[in-house]
């Protein structure tokens, strides 16, 4: 279900690209390995706060489907992550993140509007970080 | 009984054939050769999951106007991506003859004139990378490597496989046809695999719509010098000739790492759960 994409100022965060360069991990680590992140807005970060539905870990990416809370709203998010490869050289593994999982989200969102996006950074619900992908 | 003595006759012809699959002389050839086990990466690759490109990346970003290289129409891939891709070699400018040099820099000068919104939603995707970009492959560049007296084997993660036999010469030109990764052949000197390639498939190395790629005859030939430099390095001096496009022969180093953070070869591909997709002209996540 395609559902219409409307930022609000409580709960997408633009910040500069000087700011984004902070970030460890920001750009893609593997790039082009299937398409090029120009359909990621790199310059924009959205924060997305909810519980893990699935967390598909497959070729060519792996994907967190997250029912995100956002203006008193669920909506289902899709966060494309690398490959497999990729995750479990930076040791990532299958059973990293489970459905019902709460987490925070950081992602470079889609240019077209869509509810998806590209991931940045995670924290679980005890408040550690996320491994990066 | 007649059963019985034909089962006794094929056990008693056939047991000479297996035990001459390990004889000693193969054994010992086999004991002979380098040992090159272990899982590979290009060069790039490994510097993209080590971090070690990450600040010039951000610089990238930062500072879009100071990447000069051209790779597609402006504004289709990031600046990150196109300095990250600039840094192979295999695709900088070829030393082309006179007649490819014009072609080469009329295509450069329609990719900087052509506006991204010309470049079809979703058509800047790749799944593999053909011969001899497979050997610089920039990202799922990990393969593994198996020696044996008869054949070397490079088994890429994306499934793709350069068959390089040592035990006979090309096929006939008669029985060849150009493909994505060419006819392999190989000798060894000493501790260097000597590989001998010839019917890739005539094209650009990149093969993406729109993109400036270094472009081949189906007569190109390849010589590749392949040996370890040190226990987590393997080097690959390849030597590109193609008499219709260049004026002498295009000569390479590439380098390959070790990798330490893997503990098998995981495959790659793009079929199983492939969400890219192109909606109402605009690329996005399904």
């Amino acid at each position: 279900m395609k559902l219409t994409h409307q930022k609000t100022p409580a709960t997408s965060v633009r910040i500069t690209i000087a700011l984004l360069i902070c970030a460890s991990g920001m750009f893609a680590p593997r790039l082009f390995a299937h398409h090029s992140y120009a359909m990621f807005d790199s310059a924009t970060q959205l924060k997305l706060e909810g519980d893990v539905r699935e967390f598909q870990w497959t070729n060519p990416h792996c994907f967190i489907q997250l029912l995100a809370q956002r203006s008193g709203v669920t909506e289902e998010w899709s966060i494309q992550m690398d490959n497999p490869q990729s995750l479990y050289r930076r040791g990532w593994r299958p059973g990293s993140i489970k459905a019902g999982d709460k987490l925070t989200l950081v992602i470079h969102p889609t240019r077209d509007g869509s509810h998806s996006g590209r991931y940045v950074s995670a924290v679980g619900a005890d408040g550690k970080p996320l491994l990066q992908d | 009984m007649r059963t019985y003595l034909i089962a006794l006759l094929l056990a008693t012809l056939s047991g000479p054939v297996l035990a001459q699959s390990n004889n000693p002389e193969r054994v010992q050839r086999f004991a002979a050769l380098p040992n090159w086990s272990g899982i590979w990466e290009t060069e790039l690759s490994a510097q993209l999951d080590g971090g070690e490109l990450d600040q010039s990346m951000s610089e990238a970003m930062r500072h879009p106007e100071r990447i000069t290289a051209v790779l597609a129409p402006p504004g289709v891939l990031l600046p990150a991506e196109v300095l990250f891709f600039s840094r192979q070699q295999l695709i900088q400018k070829p030393p082309y003859n006179a007649e490819w040099d014009r072609r080469y820099e009329s295509q450069k000068r329609e990719v900087l004139a052509t506006p991204a919104s010309a470049v079809k939603a979703g058509t800047v995707k790749a799944c593999s990378w053909d011969f001899p970009v497979i050997m610089e492959s920039p990202t799922d560049g990990v393969f593994q490597v198996f020696v044996t007296p008869e054949e070397t084997l490079l088994l890429f993660a994306d499934g793709q496989a350069r068959h390089i036999y040592t035990d006979r010469p090309h096929p006939a030109k008669e029985n060849l046809w150009p493909t994505d990764l060419g006819d392999s052949v190989g000798k060894w000197e000493r501790d260097t695999l000597v590989i001998d390639t010839v019917q890739r498939k005539a094209g650009p190395l990149v093969r993406v719509p729109h993109f400036l790629s270094p472009e081949l005859s189906a007569e190109a030939h390849f010589v590749e010098r392949l040996r370890m430099v040190s226990a987590d390095v393997m080097e690959d001096q390849m030597t590109i000739d193609d008499p219709a496009r260049l004026e002498h022969p295009w000569a390479v180093t590439l380098r390959f790492r070790r990798v330490k953070n893997l503990d098998r070869l995981i495959a790659t591909d793009c079929s199983e759960n492939d969400r890219f997709r192109v909606v109402n002209g605009k690329e996005t996540i399904e």
